[in-house]
């Protein structure tokens, strides 16, 4: 060996150290990135040229390869821990935002409106020639029905914010796709000439996080050329750099809203909302499809339930004027096949005859049979049979065949109640499950993968030192260089 | 373990989260004074508080009730004690016009009393309470007692029904007593008699009275009455004995399908008629007569006492009930305040703690000693 080989080692070594600093500061830099996954440098010594002679020394230090400090198994874990946590987290939030149309704070929910409408009736047995007492009547009942329609109109809407919801979700879905798929490609080639990609990949693995929150997706990797394959509802959503992007399409059969469809590399696109599992998107699929219309369809049993009762009640019984009968209390409706009482909440109304005249109201029964029948105005039967209907059974035709088997009105009421606040207090804890198991996640991820600024800079400080003494080394070989000069002159 | 500082962080933020979060349910807690705000806090729960303040609702309302029936009973009691004392005058003023000494003149100055308080009898029938009519049955905007044209008979215009009330959640209560039960049950019949037979005991009709009258009955003309012995055809029926005076054809007549009942109005007509009549025996009958009359309405009295007793009873016993599901419905929905001011002062020292906790996160790193 000699000293231009000194040289030259020192030379390679300073560099290799050098390298060494740009990967730290790329740490360093990126310490607050999402994700990022921290990379260590690797050195090896390199190796003497092989002469056959057994005294040669070796050629100082290279860096052999960049490594991204990754776990694979907690990566996988969070990716299909996200799925649940933006169904949930979704879910949570709408739920809420509906339990708050149905709260009953301070007695002013529907609950109460049913006690007040019924504890009316009562007022007006004790009082029934009195017109006030009448008035109010019907005041308080035109708001009580007013309350139902808006709690299903708000019911409605939501629905409908849901159906909107969708297109801004597929819409990012089909984005993510696209990025996916073009950092497949991308990491596909940098492997191609032997780079190495970590970048690439972090930024991919975040990718796909966001788009396993959004939906549900089953992920293969492909080791020949390193690309993800993402399945979505069974179907291939990303091949390497192919996307089959999403698509929506309305269904005249489920209230024209949409349908999610998935395209087929040519094929017309397939219908996958049934099959989506998990993620945002299949949350406001839950709400749309499923919670509301059942909570709709038994808010629903519950004004037909009031509606029958009271009318078939109130129209045998005989107005202030004793001869006046068969008046509807509540405008009527007549289901088009028995048990199909849907919508019925929309048409909750008082009969705008007694509007105009509460003396309409039937609050006397039947005192003589006649003929013709009559009631009479201090009598209050009918007034008393109304307001026991509070504690009424079988109100309720609450499996929808047709037949009022359930009962009373309350019962019913606050088991709608009771079952909102359950799903809600469920999706609420199922939240917080996967929040927290999501953070158990990245906390051990970034133990793994994280930057810690200390061990940077303490990596830092140990090849600060050793680039010094590197440089020291070079300025005494060429030192020592100097002094062979000094004597050759 | 590798301590990273994005796990310190992650961590202080989703602490941060959960603490706010308990810390916001605290004040929520103490500024509601309810541990139970939304559906969705304890659904088993806030169903069943739902159910308890439905029925508290309930009894409210059915305080109320009572103390609606209450009123009218009250009513219809005053009315029936004010008519008690009045009776007890026309008893001392028939024994008095019993006394064989009195004259003529001074017989027919008791009977113009006699009507006197009668016709005060009928202001009493006549009571009104917010603007019902407390002795009509049910027929409660009708003046329930006429005077007919005739200036004696006294027809009632209401009807037999009792109001009533609900008391309880399966108790109801009348809160009336009808007129026809306790004054007279003398009812206006339709139309008019058109013709009498010679006997002067056949009555014919211009109506159909084949559903109002019956054997047993009383046909009241002019205020005498007489019991219907047959019931010819649905337009005829005949009398047990003709009427002293024969009526002029067409008359108006009146009938009374509770012959059997006490009427108070009647008995006072007869007792001003035998006034006048100078009849002693009958005037010394009558004493005995208003004894049964005030008898009868200390009955009635009776009745409505006991009505009120029982809604009193009732009243009682649902304030009973109201407290212990107060009870109830505090200790599942009511927070305890000592508890939720401690748990807001210990959620108040944890955030604080935190707070100044995540402040620190980072002051020392080996990146400050870099020369």
């Amino acid at each position: 060996m000699n000293l231009y080989s000194a040289l030259e080692l020192g030379k390679n070594s300073l560099l290799a150290q050098q390298q060494v600093f740009q990967i730290i500061g790329h740490n360093i830099a990126n310490v607050n990135t999402k994700g990022y996954t921290r990379q260590i440098a690797h050195m090896s010594q390199v190796a003497p040229p092989a002469t056959g002679s057994q005294l040669v020394s070796g050629r100082g230090v290279d860096l052999s390869g960049i490594f991204a400090v990754r776990s694979q198994f907690i990566d996988n874990q969070i990716i299909e821990r996200a799925r649940y946590q933006g169904k949930f987290s979704n879910l949570n939030q709408h739920l809420s935002g509906i339990e708050a149309l149905f709260s009953e704070t301070a007695g002013r929910g529907i609950a109460g409106q049913l006690s007040r409408f019924f504890s009316n009736w009562s007022d007006l047995a004790n009082n029934p020639t009195n017109i006030p007492t009448r008035q109010s009547l019907i005041d308080q009942s035109v708001s009580f029905a007013a309350q139902v329609r808006n709690t299903y109109t708000r019911l409605s809407e939501q629905q409908r914010i849901q159906d909107e919801s969708l297109t801004s979700m597929v819409k990012q879905i089909n984005t993510l796709g696209t990025e996916i798929a073009s950092l497949n490609e991308k990491i596909g080639y940098s492997q191609g000439i032997g780079q190495d990609a970590h970048d690439l990949i972090d930024r991919r693995a975040g990718k796909v996080k966001e788009l396993s929150e959004l939906i549900g997706i089953n992920v293969y990797p492909n080791t020949a050329n390193s690309s993800l394959t993402i399945e979505i509802a069974g179907r291939t959503f990303i091949n390497a750099a192919d996307v089959n992007h999403l698509s929506l399409e309305r269904n005249p059969a489920n209230s024209n809203y949409f349908n999610v469809m998935i395209g087929q590399f040519g094929s017309p696109p397939l219908d996958i909302t049934s099959g989506i599992r998990d993620g945002r998107l299949q949350a406001a699929l839950l709400i749309r499809d499923d919670y509301i219309p059942e909570y709709k369809r038994q808010l629903d049993n519950f004004t037909y339930g009031l509606i029958r009762q009271v009318n078939d009640l109130h129209s045998s019984g005989f107005a202030l004027d004793g001869t006046t009968t068969g008046i509807d209390f509540f405008v009527d409706f007549v289901p088009t096949t028995p048990g199909d009482y849907t919508g019925v909440s929309l048409f909750f109304e008082v009969n705008t005859a007694l509007l105009t005249d509460p003396t309409l109201l039937a609050a006397s029964g039947l005192v003589d049979p006649g003929p013709p029948p009559v009631g009479a105005p201090g009598n209050n039967s009918n007034a008393l049979a109304l307001a026991a209907l509070i504690n009424a059974d079988n109100v309720i035709d609450a499996d929808n065949d047709g037949t009022f088997d359930y009962g009373s009105f309350h019962d019913y009421y606050h088991s709608l109640l009771s079952s909102i606040g359950n799903q809600t207090a469920l999706t609420k804890y199922e939240q917080e499950a996967n929040q927290g198991m999501l953070i158990f996640l990245e906390n051990r991820r970034d133990e793994i993968s994280g930057v810690s600024l200390d061990e940077e800079a303490a990596t830092l400080m140990q090849f600060e030192k050793s680039y010094q003494a590197m440089a020291q080394y070079l300025g005494l070989v060429n030192r020592m260089l100097d002094v062979l000069i000094q004597v050759g002159r | 373990m590798r301590a990273v500082e994005s796990v310190w962080f992650r961590n202080f933020l989703n602490h941060l989260g959960l603490t706010k979060e308990r810390y916001d349910n605290a004040i929520t807690r103490t500024t509601s004074g309810k541990k139970i705000n939304k559906l969705s806090d304890n659904p088993t729960e806030m169903a069943h508080v739902m159910t308890l303040r439905g029925r508290l609702a309930q009894i409210a309302q059915f305080d109320r009730n009572i103390n609606s029936g209450e009123k009218s009973l009250a009513a219809a009691e005053t009315a029936l004690d004010a008519t008690v004392k009045h009776i007890h005058q026309v008893a001392s003023l028939a024994s008095q016009g019993a006394t064989e000494t009195n004259t003529g003149e001074q017989r027919r100055i008791i009977a113009d009393q006699i009507d006197l308080i009668r016709n005060a009898l009928v202001d009493i029938a006549n009571t009104q309470i917010d603007g019902k009519y407390v002795f009509a049955g049910s027929n409660t905007t009708v003046q329930p007692f006429v005077i007919e044209a005739d200036g004696i008979t006294i027809t009632y215009r209401g009807n037999e029904e009792f109001i009533e009330t609900q008391a309880d959640f399966s108790v109801r209560v009348a809160t009336n007593i009808p007129g026809s039960q306790v004054f007279t049950s003398t009812v206006t019949g339709p139309g008019s008699i058109v013709a009498i037979d010679a006997s002067g005991t056949e009555l014919t009709f211009d109506n159909d009275i084949s559903g109002l009258l019956g054997i047993g009955d009383m046909i009241v003309i002019n205020g005498e009455s007489r019991v219907i012995s047959a019931v010819n055809s649905p337009f005829s029926v005949t009398i047990e004995e003709p009427f002293s005076t024969t009526p002029t054809i067409p008359s108006p007549w009146q009938y009374n399908s509770e012959p059997n009942r006490i009427d108070i109005f009647q008995r006072l007509n007869d007792l001003s008629a035998a006034l006048r009549a100078d009849d002693t025996a009958a005037i010394g009958d009558s004493v005995a007569s208003m004894k049964q009359v005030s008898n009868h309405l200390n009955s009635a009295l009776g009745h409505i006492g006991n009505r009120r007793g029982h809604l009193q009873e009732i009243k009682q016993l649902l304030r009973d009930f109201k407290i212990t599901l107060t009870a109830q419905m505090s200790s599942m929905e009511d927070a305890d305040m000592a508890t939720a001011i401690s748990d807001l002062a210990r959620e108040e020292i944890g955030l604080s703690a935190l707070l100044r906790s995540g402040a620190r996160i980072n002051r020392v790193s080996l990146m400050d000693f870099f020369g």
